[in-house]
């Protein structure tokens, strides 16, 4: 599996370490109530097909990336920076 | 910015080495200094360096050089001045960290310098500053026409010389027997 750092171009999966959904980037607002922080924190969908998922490009340039992946096939469908993403 | 200097041996003592054509050496780049701009920053930062410097700010993967004076891109969001003093006042527009002692800096050339790379990286060097792995060692590579930097932090400077060297006795090697 390889993944195309925005920065870096096509990289070897073992440069990367994944952390998880995507949705750690939407962060509740500031006095959100509570049930909207358990759902931030624990509650994942488990999608049989595309995902975005979180990945650190440790072994490169150190950008964290939002990767949209095909949970069947492992097919890489989109490399974004988690930066641009967020804002 | 002074430099900094908190250890007064440098990080590798090692003569250079050469074999299979290729030399491998410590070299003393001079100053080096990590810049982060801020946020929204970056093109003051490019014309301060610009003015003060003949620099500017490299896109990823690449090296702006005037004279002795470089900056290369490193990181996500990170270039550093190699061989230059910067102004106090850049830090207006940027976090600056002087690299010290942390950074060593290994030069290995000759022609076949991609061919020794070439057993400890998959990285093709396409672009002329490029961060990967040298093994499990952390590197950023500045290329050049005959030869290659290799800028590792200090406390790996031993183990990547090793990689290196290892690899350029393969190669005499290899070359020995076929």
């Amino acid at each position: 599996m390889r993944i195309t750092c925005p920065l870096c171009g096509a990289r070897d999966l073992r440069e990367f370490s994944v952390t998880g959904s995507a949705a750690l980037l939407n962060r509740p607002e500031e006095g959100a109530e509570l049930p909207e922080w358990d759902d931030y924190l624990h509650n994942r969908d488990n999608p049989a097909g595309p995902s975005d998922e979180l990945w650190y490009h440790s072994g490169g340039c150190g950008a964290w990336l939002v990767v949209r992946r095909d949970t069947t096939s492992h097919a890489v469908l989109d490399v974004r920076l988690a930066s641009e993403q967020k804002t | 910015m002074g430099s900094i200097s908190l250890i007064k041996a440098p990080a590798l003592e090692q003569a250079p080495f050469e074999a299979a054509g290729l030399r491998l050496e410590a070299v003393e780049p001079g100053p080096v200094t990590a810049l982060m701009p801020y946020r929204g920053r970056h093109a003051a930062v490019a014309t301060a360096l610009e003015k003060s410097h003949g620099l500017g700010w490299p896109e990823p993967g690449q090296v702006i050089a005037s004279g002795g004076q470089r900056i290369a891109w490193s990181a996500y969001n990170t270039a550093l001045v190699i061989g230059a003093e910067l102004p106090p006042r850049l830090a207006n527009h940027t976090a600056m960290t002087p690299q010290g002692d942390g950074m060593a800096c290994l030069r290995l050339s000759g022609a076949a310098w991609r061919d020794a790379l070439a057993r400890l990286t998959p990285l093709t060097f396409e672009q002329d500053a490029e961060r990967g792995m040298l093994m499990h060692v952390p590197a950023l590579f500045l290329r050049g026409d005959d030869a290659v930097e290799v800028f590792v932090m200090r406390s790996m400077a031993r183990t990547a010389w090793h990689e290196l060297q290892s690899a350029m006795e393969r190669l005499a090697g290899r070359a020995a027997i076929s």
